[in-house]
């Protein structure tokens, strides 16, 4: 039987791509993925621009010439990503169905990514690899994207392992460099929640408040036991209350882009399992 | 009412945030702990070999607060009378997650360093610092720069400037009629420098026993990328082989999902581990344990010592105390603090003294936690 060419485009999703702007050294990534057929829309884009910047702002960072002139690096790198961005909007016009079709009303860069994968994969007949590490979004659009037949759902591990077997040149050293530092985004925020959170005292005026007390040790245990969806859980209850839960607000605030990115403990060992497994 | 006239202390000795005034923070209970550490430190004042030594132990159980207490003066120069020796030179620092490592640890010891007091320390031995730095080492330009260390001639900001790396023309020109003709490395110079400047503080046990240095949260070495993971070993590695002598290196190790004491091996290279001596547990503390920590510490912030008729756990008993104790169940020593120091604060706002198990079992909640 003859094989039957199948032509793949890749999606990517703001985290992804941030992750990515974030982990790449010397433009090695990114001049790796140029190279293969991606796009993105106009949405992820303006949530990339918004977003990729704020780990730069954590308490963890100083403003030092080093970072400086990694802000830089990320604003120059944003260039490649910016001349992906699919046009024409045409597509639009199947928001309704596709937001009917996947029970969805959000229209963030997750929605708008996979209307794009719905109208690339149904009028230019192409199989989708739609990238995001957002495990809520994943979970909620992978039936959709099975029954239509658009392709496959993955996230920044996989396009990893994409571009590592597809490159002679990324070398698995190469490849175990790049697990790591995408294993230190994560972990990074995690170090730095677990010690603020563990000297975190408890304000004499909020002793004797019941709710403020148990969010304060459901954040503790969740990073004790490093239940991230819990812990994200715990951190949009803490903001949706922020007057009531200020001091916790205040901490938790400050890792806004870790939370923003919606990922699994599962995610995590999964990048722990590559990165042994390379090394085996 | 104040806590003296409520509980006969001075303030509430259950804080979480560590004291900022030396003479406030005291050792209190684990008298088996602190023995290590003494002993630790005074072998290290007395026998010249290097080493490095593990303090491993769950989030809050005192290692920060150990190496706070054991780099104060007063407890330094009694740990060097009772080894019959010149005082160590304590140098505490956190272990750099930045994005370079071994520019940020140079930094960072750099900057706690007083270099024109020990310079003017040093000024009578002037002489023998210079002989003793020509016959370390086969490095002529770190040499050049470890005496310039020592040297008053050199401006102290000039000097700083150079360290850091932040130098001008015209500081350069300075520095090259001192013999300093290039900007320091930190992948080639950065540890043989402090090692050479380590070994000079201990010279001929001329003022320091020994150079301390502690490091805490090093178990944050598993959240970094490899590469500067690797980075971060090699640069310790480097230190202790070109410090042989005199140099004590404590990590603070903290127990969590992240880091696990097995996992150690992935993450401190064979070389290091090589050179670990010894390791100090802080295990979860036991009843008789909290009940000995709680009347040390009450005793420490008494207004009044020896008052007459007082009970050593008063404003608690020790029945109450045993009770906290077992209901918050294997909890680490930040926790039963924190629970003694909330219930002592709301027994304050509430003007309630002594403070009783009925007191206790009404705020139970609040202090220990709610349990659903």
């Amino acid at each position: 039987m003859e094989g039957i060419a199948v032509n793949t485009q890749n999606i990517l999703d703001a985290c992804t791509i941030i992750n990515f702007l974030h982990i790449d050294e010397d433009e090695f990534l990114i001049k790796k993925l140029k190279a293969k057929k991606f796009n993105l829309c106009r949405k992820v884009f303006e949530e990339t621009n918004k977003n990729v910047f704020n780990k730069f702002k954590g308490s963890f960072y100083n403003q030092n010439l080093e970072v400086k002139s990694k802000i830089k690096e990320v604003k120059i790198k944003l260039n490649y990503f910016r001349e992906r961005i699919y046009y024409p909007e045409d597509y639009f016009q199947l928001k309704e169905e596709v937001a009917a079709l996947t029970n969805y009303s959000k229209e963030n860069g997750e929605f708008i990514s996979v209307l794009l994968s719905f109208y690339l994969s149904k009028y230019e007949k192409l199989s989708i690899i739609f990238h995001t590490d957002d495990i809520p979004a994943k979970q909620h659009f992978l039936p959709f994207f099975e029954s239509e037949n658009i392709g496959s759902i993955n996230d920044s591990i996989d396009l990893l392992l994409l571009l590592f077997k597809s490159n002679t040149d990324f070398t698995s050293n190469d490849l175990k460099k790049y697990f790591s530092s995408l294993y230190s985004e994560y972990t990074f925020a995690i170090g730095g929640l677990l010690k603020e959170i563990n000297e975190f005292q408890i304000p004499s005026n909020l002793i004797r408040n019941k709710q403020f007390r148990i969010t304060r040790d459901a954040i503790w245990q969740s990073l004790k036991t490093l239940d991230i969806l819990s812990l994200i859980n715990q951190y949009y209850l803490v903001v949706e209350h922020k007057s009531e839960f200020r001091p916790l607000y205040d901490i938790l605030s400050k890792y806004e882009y870790f939370f923003k990115q919606k990922i699994s403990n599962e995610y995590l060992t999964k990048i722990k399992y590559h990165f042994d497994y390379v090394e085996e | 009412m104040s806590y003296t006239d409520l509980f006969n202390l001075t303030t509430n000795p259950f804080r979480l945030t560590p004291a900022v005034n030396p003479d406030e923070i005291i050792w209190a209970g684990f008298p088996q702990i602190k023995t290590k550490f003494e002993s630790r430190i005074k072998r290290a004042i007395k026998i010249p070999n290097s080493s490095l030594v593990l303090n491993w132990g769950e989030y809050g159980s005192g290692k920060t607060h150990a190496a706070r207490y054991f780099g104060k003066g007063s407890v330094l120069t009694q740990l060097a009378a009772e080894a019959e020796s010149k005082i160590p030179y304590f140098l505490f620092i956190t272990l750099p997650k930045g994005k370079t490592p071994i520019e940020d640890f140079f930094v960072s010891i750099i900057d706690k360093i007083d270099i024109p007091q020990l310079r003017e320390k040093f000024r009578p031995n002037n002489e023998r610092i210079s002989t003793f730095i020509d016959s370390i080492g086969d490095n002529i330009f770190i040499k050049t720069v470890a005496k310039a260390f020592f040297n008053e001639a050199i401006e102290e900001n000039l000097f700083r400037r150079y360290l850091y790396g932040s130098t001008n023309a015209a500081d350069n020109r300075t520095l090259i009629d001192f013999g300093i003709q290039r900007v320091l490395n930190p992948d080639t110079d950065y540890a043989k420098l402090l090692a050479i400047i380590f070994s000079c503080l201990t010279c001929d046990k001329l003022h320091y026993s020994t150079v301390i240095l502690w490091i805490d949260e090093f178990e944050d070495i598993a959240i970094l990328t490899k590469v500067n993971g690797d980075k971060t070993n090699s640069f310790l590695r480097e230190l202790l082989d070109n410090t042989p002598n005199n140099l004590l290196v404590f990590l603070n190790l903290t127990q969590s999902a992240l880091f696990n004491i097995e996992d150690l091996g992935e993450y401190i290279s064979e070389a290091l581990k090589s050179r670990i001596k010894d390791r100090i547990n802080f295990e979860v503390p036991k009843e008789q344990e909290l009940l000995l920590y709680a009347s040390d510490l009450l005793k420490a912030y008494r207004s009044e010592q020896d008052k007459n008729g007082e009970d050593a756990y008063s404003p608690f008993t020790d029945t109450l105390i045993k009770k906290i104790a077992s209901e918050l169940v294997n909890a680490s020593l930040r926790k039963f603090n924190e629970a003694l120091g909330m219930l002592i604060e709301l027994a304050e706002s509430d003007s309630q003294t002594p403070i009783d198990d009925t007191y206790y079992e009404t705020n139970k909640s609040d202090v220990i936690g709610w349990k659903e």
